[in-house]
């Protein structure tokens, strides 16, 4: 992926903060939020993350995949520690989030 | 948070319980006791804390049990030899890790330059146990910038000969359990309020994981419920546990998610030949472990994610060519097979044991008030069975053999609630070797301890009053007892002093022996000392028995010099004052060139006691049954007086002591009427023989002793009291103070001691 700095506002992108906290009560927002956000380039910032959900990360999944459908630019930016150890766990790597073919 | 904070409770009561195995384990390694088994439990106990910190995220104890656990681990594969210097940089290391686990629990701070210096030196012996050279700076200075585990050095800045060399270890440690688990967590289980990576990380505690994590069923954006559940968790788990446990992990989220965990036989791929389990098993955790190293060298930009697929590149070329590798020494030597199946046997013992004696934790408090109702609940039927012969029941009726059938049952409960807190000293001598480690540091000198009768059980409340005193006699013994090496060899003893600490029950109680072979109490020096501070007088000509007593005196100090040790004159007053308040007594014997032991003797139980109930004048005694003999009438002929009051009374062929029990407490000034009345022959700790007169004899009971010390006060002679079946409080005589006061009554020395002890 190549890095795109999220201070850099592109004109066709735009950068949105992942909120510190991700976890259940933080799901449908993130989803509402990423929705309205839908149908143009984007930065996500993890630099602010310290917790991170399961279901943030399918929401995320999610994301990525609907933006790779929809041929808009999709990345993730400056991953914090709390941020890529989360995904860890899991057994992901921020990588892997965007890289997944997803199949309907 | 109370469930969180309850866990983490938990995780510090398993981490003293490993880290007692860890120091039992060294130390039977260090004494030749030891088999595969118990190198192999000491590097679980490590692994274990090293897990459950993990999953606290405890940095410092993570990396230092890191760092251990692999220096453990050359050990087991056989690579390492016991040595004693080896051994002496763990048990250090344990201490550390002691600490380490203290300051997690507690806060503060560790010592930072002791646990690098260690961490250096472990390093240096895994360098060594490589046949590289030993702590080459290459090595240090590849270890000082980063904080990680050592893996990660073989993997940054090192070529990749190292690494196979770790496969060559890791063979020796083959025949952990392999498991296949798939986890998929269902809505339910988020609902609950369940997070998967809990789970997860839990798993990871376990041992090496490796989780895979399948995405294929999230759907997009539009159609994704949030709070959904779309991810299945493929987790190859090695680990050194039972499948029971793996299972534990996955309790509470059970009926919410599907889960299949099966055991695997073979290699996870078919890459390899998948008749080696062992070879099967490295791949597992050459596997697991980039997944879970960068856990704790998280990425720091954009860039480390891209790393992470290079790195993992190498990895499995790594792997293919480590594997001949390992498989040429694996025939070779037959121990770390050996090693391994013992490994495999042990789980299998621990599995089984786990099964036939289960343990449940309970806290402490609900015990005692178990205990406490338990002692009421004998009160009552002892009184309930007084009343209903008083109101005239019969002996024989058909109640009175209910009553009787009641007390063996009451009797019964009772035994059974007191076992329940009964413990081996076990817990309080485990503590020892760190502190004549350290002591014996600090003072230059060299202890070998010998502890006994660790098995010997005794109340939990004993144990943990015994701690204190237990330490600071110990302290005394190396500080004051033991000589200085070279003085050692000058009086032609071995360099090495010996500190022997033994338990065992005598006579209904517990007895602990202290004894050093050192020079023995210089007793011109504490007479001398006694008399400067003014303790005594001048001209007091006092037998060895009594100068050797003079150390218990408030005050008295006879180090020349304050040491961080001792020598501030606070030190055996405070042990018999300890002592005496648990209803225990403590006394010495010495010999000079040939060492002092200190016999410290403390009832089994602080909650009951079985007593011969006798009247004193008009009030009613206990005396605790453990120290009668027997009970006889003297006659006149019997009896006889000697310097003033002091009577002798004929027992058979031998004299012994006539103590009038009364005049003791202070019930009567007069002198009672030997004939009248009843002597009970009594042995002390000391094993001398007296009789002590009372009026009469009431009966034998069981009593449940209440502390006068708490409810009242202290009182010389009186170890503490009970109440009766018909309501009265009675005193519970101690028999040793009394013999001890009536044969040196007078004696200013002895009335000085009893002042002090008031």
């Amino acid at each position: 992926m190549p890095r795109k700095s999220p201070k850099t506002t592109a004109v066709e992108g735009a950068v949105y903060t992942l909120p510190e906290i991700l976890d259940l009560k933080a799901a449908t927002p993130l989803t509402e939020k990423l929705m309205s956000l839908r149908g143009q380039n984007i930065v996500l910032d993890a630099s602010k993350v310290e917790r991170l959900g399961t279901q943030c990360v399918q929401i995320l999944i999610a994301a990525a995949a609907t933006w790779k459908d929809d041929m808009a630019a999709f990345s993730i930016a400056e991953p914090s520690d709390s941020f890529t150890s989360g995904l860890q766990v899991l057994g992901l790597t921020p990588q892997a989030i965007l890289e997944k073919e997803v199949a309907q | 948070m109370d469930a969180m904070a309850e866990i983490r409770a938990t995780f510090f009561e398993e981490c003293a319980e490993q880290l007692a195995d860890l120091e039992a384990g060294l130390l039977a390694i260090e004494n030749g006791e030891a088999d595969s088994d118990t190198v192999n439990a000491v590097f679980r106990a490590v692994h274990s804390i090293k897990g459950g910190a993990g999953a606290f995220s405890l940095d410092d104890l993570v990396h230092f049990a890191h760092v251990f656990e692999t220096t453990l681990d050359e050990m087991r594969s056989g690579r390492l030899d016991s040595s004693e210097k080896v051994l002496k940089i763990m048990l250090r290391s344990a201490d550390a890790l002691a600490d380490l686990v203290t300051v997690a629990r507690d806060g503060g701070s560790a010592d930072a330059e002791r646990n690098a210096g260690l961490i250096d030196e472990l390093k240096g012996l895994v360098a060594l146990a490589k046949g590289e050279e030993p702590p080459a700076p290459k090595a240090a200075g590849a270890s000082a910038p980063s904080d990680g585990p050592v893996y990660d050095d073989g993997m940054g800045d090192l070529d990749f000969t190292p690494v196979a060399v770790d496969l060559g270890d890791l063979m020796g440690i083959g025949g952990d359990n392999r498991f296949r688990i798939v986890f998929k967590p269902s809505p339910r289980m988020y609902a609950k309020a369940n997070e998967a990576n809990r789970v997860l990380r839990d798993v990871y505690t376990l041992g090496e994981a490796k989780v895979a994590c399948n995405i294929s069923e999230v759907p997009l954006l539009p159609a994704i419920d949030p709070e959904g559940a779309y991810l299945t968790f493929t987790i190859e788990l090695s680990t050194a546990e039972s499948e029971e446990k793996v299972r534990e992990v996955f309790e509470f989220v059970e009926f919410d998610c599907d889960l299949t965990i099966e055991a695997v036989h073979d290699a996870p791929d078919g890459e390899i030949d998948a008749d080696d389990p062992d070879i099967a098993d490295i791949l597992a955790r050459i596997r697991a472990t980039p997944d879970d190293e960068p856990l704790e060298t998280p990425a720091k930009d954009e860039e480390e994610p891209k790393d992470a697929p290079e790195m993992r590149e190498p990895e499995e070329p790594k792997a293919t060519a480590a594997a001949p590798a390992a498989r040429t020494p694996a025939p070779a030597p037959a121990a770390p097979a050996a090693a391994a199946k013992a490994d495999a046997g042990g789980d299998g013992k621990g599995g089984a044991g786990g099964g036939a004696a289960q343990t449940i934790r309970v806290d402490l408090e609900r015990v005692d008030r178990l205990i406490d109702l338990v002692g009421e609940l004998v009160i009552h039927q002892v009184m309930l069975s007084q009343r209903a012969y008083q109101a005239g029941l019969a002996r024989a009726s058909d109640v009175a053999v209910g009553f009787d059938e009641l007390e063996q049952l009451t009797r019964e409960i009772q035994d059974s609630v007191m076992a329940i807190r009964a413990q081996p000293v076990k817990s309080v001598f485990q503590r020892l070797p760190r502190l004549v480690r350290e002591v014996a540091d600090i003072s230059g000198k060299q202890v070998r301890l010998i502890t006994e009768g660790e098995w010997t059980e005794v109340d939990k409340t004993v144990i943990e009053r015994l701690a204190d005193p237990l330490t600071h006699m110990i302290r005394n013994a190396i500080d004051h007892g033991l000589e200085k090496p070279a003085d050692r060899l000058a009086a032609g003893k071995a360099e090495e002093g010996v500190v022997r600490v033994a338990a065992m029950h005598r006579s209904g109680r517990i007895v602990i022996e202290i004894s050093d072979d050192g020079a023995g109490i210089n007793r011109k020096r504490v007479k001398e000392i006694a008399i400067k501070k003014g303790l005594i007088p001048a001209e007091a000509n006092l037998s060895d028995e009594e100068i050797d007593n003079l150390i218990f005196l408030p005050g008295f100090s006879t180090a020349e010099k304050i040491s961080s040790l001792s020598g501030r004159g606070v030190g055996m007053d405070v042990v018999k004052r300890s002592i005496q308040a648990l209803g225990g007594r403590v006394s010495i014997a010495s010999k000079p060139g040939r060492g002092s032991t200190f016999t410290m003797s403390l009832p089994l139980t602080l909650a009951v006691l079985d007593g011969m109930i006798v009247s004193v004048g008009d009030q009613t005694v206990v005396v605790p049954l453990t120290a009668i003999i027997e009970t006889l009438q003297p006659k006149a002929s019997e009896v006889k007086s000697f310097g003033g009051d002091a009577r002798l009374v004929q027992v058979r062929d031998t004299f012994m002591p006539l103590v009038d029990v009364a005049r003791e407490l202070g019930y009567s000034y007069e002198l009672a009427n030997a004939t009248g009345g009843v002597a009970i022959l009594v042995e002390a700790e000391n094993g001398a023989r007296s009789a002590l007169l009372v009026d009469a004899i009431q009966g034998q009971r069981q009593v449940v002793i209440k502390s006068l010390e708490a409810n009242y006060g202290r009182v010389p002679g009186i170890a503490a009291a009970t109440i009766l079946g018909d309501g009265r409080v009675a005193l519970i005589l101690d028999v040793d103070a009394v013999v001890a006061t009536s044969r040196v009554e007078g004696n200013f020395f002895n009335s000085g001691m009893q002042h002090a002890a008031e």
